[in-house]
């Protein structure tokens, strides 16, 4: 559910892509009406309106006229793209600098790292 | 049809008292409104004048651009619910209904009787029995039936439990979608609330606090944590609503908006920045008004 | 739809007539036993009927207050202006008195029955318009004048006891004023409670006279009604 912290808006748009990512939503899969996702989460019709607008918008979405909202067939590779340009920034870096803060060196890190790589390549 | 609703300079005084203080806003109508305030901002003063139920000292107010004072083509078109919408006299709800019907234009009966059912609340029974909760839940059932352009909830929820406040604000979703009209809502219930409301209208000692579309509003209060000195210097000239201190970090509640530079500013300088809940927004913004006195 | 518009106060009226009618009927049962107690094993020499009068006066009373009380609010409540109650209020009130009146009326016929059959005199012991208990265009125009009177003076204290709180004390005097020509003019002035014959004005006590007593009072009364609900505040729920 939503919280009053930041804008519904964009909570609902956060949870979409998240499920485009994870691929509970799959491309060309039709999403629940403006209406209909108002009345499931008890939030104004508007509100719900805006998320699904930026998410044309962006590309995530498609609408057929008169038939409703649908999952752009590209919006889960377009979304990993995004997700994995800012992967370092949001991420490795900041993991970085908490290593630096506690004083593990980078080193361990990036044996750490080297252990899982291996265990994928098992 | 939705309605606008306007008001001009509005002033309300009970002998010295004043309720309301020359508050001018203006309402574009087919919305979900919040109107918060603390209590005896006057809240139920303003729903009681847009319902006609009282004469303002001064000003205006006009529903669909005109006077709404003893005007029959506008006041019919207006329904304020207060606790059981003053039907509390008149017998049972099926009395309170017989009249409804004869006296509400839109009255949709058929919708009334699934409400109550909805409610569980007892046809047969004197109103004035009844516990708090069920009257508040006839009261917005008359409110939700009256399916008028202008429907107004004053506090309409006391007594009520958890499940009936939630079946009332899925109800009044569905029917908002299938039949749009102007709804404002008073309530001190914001957190559970809000999500409801597209604009929200904040008055406080009878004047406008703010009134702003709410997903804009949530965006606008950000917390800045860190080191005293550093968030002291980064907050002046902003507006601060609220401080909390521990030893020597500051937390400081800042509102309006943070631009993508300013955020990256205040990570780059060691500061923590958090979002606030429009309940704490609130909280804020009414207890300043007060400081100023 | 029919906003703005003067209709006919049908459900006001049916509702009034449900509880009234029920009062009615309780009143019946309980004279014509009293009737009959009195016959069976004493000395039945009057109506008793007659007496019975005081209930259904301040039963008039009452509605009038109510209807201030209870109805404007509803009225105001679901978008009704108060010029709109105002006159639904005042045409209720003008059919509501003769159907009163009328039942206060076969109230005599019915006694008159019983009283035939028990070979009692059906006779009266105070002073009327009417001179017999079969007089009854009389006993209609006698009723009727006094259910005008003290409907709209129940109106007319209802709207001050809304308005002013406590303050509607000080129009008691006001309706009591506005009941005593009526009283002069059928010669039974002691009917009000605590108000003496002294007060008593010297009106002829004409059938017309009673017309127009019951009718000046009932518009004065209304219109300072009026003067109370052109702009009155509905009041906060408690």
């Amino acid at each position: 559910m939503f919280d009053d912290r930041s804008p519904i808006y964009r909570q609902i748009a956060d949870q979409i892509k998240a499920d485009v990512l994870s691929g509970v939503l799959d491309g060309d899969e039709q999403v629940m009406s403006t209406n209909q996702y108002a009345a499931f989460y008890r939030i104004n019709p508007a509100t719900a309106a805006k998320a699904f607008q930026q998410l044309v918008d962006e590309g995530v979405l498609y609408k057929k006229r008169g038939i409703g909202m649908f999952v752009s067939p590209t919006a889960r590779e377009a979304l990993r793209d995004d997700r994995r340009k800012s992967f370092f920034a949001d991420v490795v870096d900041p993991m970085v600098a908490e290593a630096r803060a506690i004083g593990i060196p980078l080193d361990e890190v990036v044996a750490r790292i080297s252990g899982h790589a291996k265990e994928e390549g098992r | 049809m939705t309605l606008s609703i306007e008001t001009e300079a509005l002033r309300l005084d009970y002998g010295s008292t004043k309720a309301l203080d020359g508050l001018t806003f203006s309402l574009g109508g087919g919305k979900i409104y919040g109107l918060l305030g603390r209590n005896g901002s006057g809240k139920t003063s303003l729903l009681t004048i847009l319902a006609a139920f009282r004469k303002a000292t001064a000003g205006r107010a006009l529903v669909g651009g005109r006077p709404v004072w003893e005007n029959a083509p506008v006041t019919s078109q207006v329904c304020l619910i207060r606790e059981a919408g003053e039907a509390a006299g008149v017998g049972t709800a099926d009395d309170a209904f017989y009249f409804a019907e004869a006296l509400r234009p839109n009255w949709d009966g058929e919708y009334a009787a699934r409400l109550l059912d909805r409610f569980e609340v007892p046809r047969g029974k004197n109103v004035e029995q009844l516990s708090l909760g069920k009257r508040s839940a006839l009261g917005v059932t008359l409110g939700l039936a009256s399916r008028a352009p202008v429907t107004m909830f004053d506090e309409s929820y006391l007594g009520m439990d958890a499940p009936s406040r939630y079946a009332f604000y899925e109800e009044l979703l569905a029917d908002f979608m299938a039949n749009p009209r102007t709804v404002i809502m008073s309530t001190h219930l914001i957190e559970e609330v809000n999500a409801l409301f597209e604009e929200v209208l904040i008055i406080d000692r009878g004047r406008l606090v703010l009134q702003e579309d709410t997903d804009t509003l949530r965006s606008r209060g950000v917390s800045v944590t860190g080191p005293e000195e550093v968030v002291d210097r980064f907050v002046a000239g902003l507006t601060v609503l609220g401080d909390k201190r521990l030893g020597r970090t500051r937390s400081a509640m800042v509102y309006g908006e943070m631009g993508e530079t300013e955020r990256r500013k205040a990570v780059e300088a060691g500061l923590e920045l958090g979002p606030v809940a429009l309940q704490d927004l609130f909280v804020h913004l009414t207890a300043k008004t007060e400081e100023a006195e | 739809m029919s906003r703005g518009r003067l209709v006919f106060p049908s459900r006001l009226l049916l509702a009034n007539l449900f509880v009234g009618g029920g009062l009615y009927l309780a009143l019946l049962v309980v004279i014509a036993c009293i009737a009959l107690g009195i016959g069976t094993w004493g000395d039945l020499t009057s109506s008793v009927w007659e007496k019975a009068m005081q209930f259904p006066r301040w039963y008039a009373l009452f509605v009038g207050v109510y209807l201030i009380r209870m109805f404007l609010p509803v009225y105001i409540a679901h978008g009704r202006t108060r010029r709109a109650f105002a006159g639904q209020a005042a045409l209720f009130l003008l059919v509501f008195a003769p159907v009163l009146a009328v039942l206060m009326t076969l109230g005599y016929v019915l006694e008159g029955w019983l009283y035939g059959v028990g070979g009692w005199p059906h006779a009266l012991s105070d002073e009327h318009l009417f001179a017999a208990t079969g007089d009854l265009p009389l006993v209609f125009v006698e009723h009727w004048a006094h259910f005008m009177v003290w409907l709209a003076a129940g109106a007319l204290l209802g709207a001050a006891f809304y308005r002013l709180g406590a303050g509607g004390v000080l129009l008691i005097p006001v309706a009591v004023a506005l009941a005593v020509p009526l009283q002069s003019t059928v010669g039974a002035p002691r009917l009000i409670p605590l108000v003496s014959g002294r007060l008593a004005l010297p009106l002829p006590e004409t059938t017309g006279m009673v017309v127009l007593t019951a009718a000046g009072a009932f518009l004065v009364a209304l219109l300072l009604t009026w003067a109370f609900v052109r702009d009155m505040p509905i009041r906060n729920p408690a």
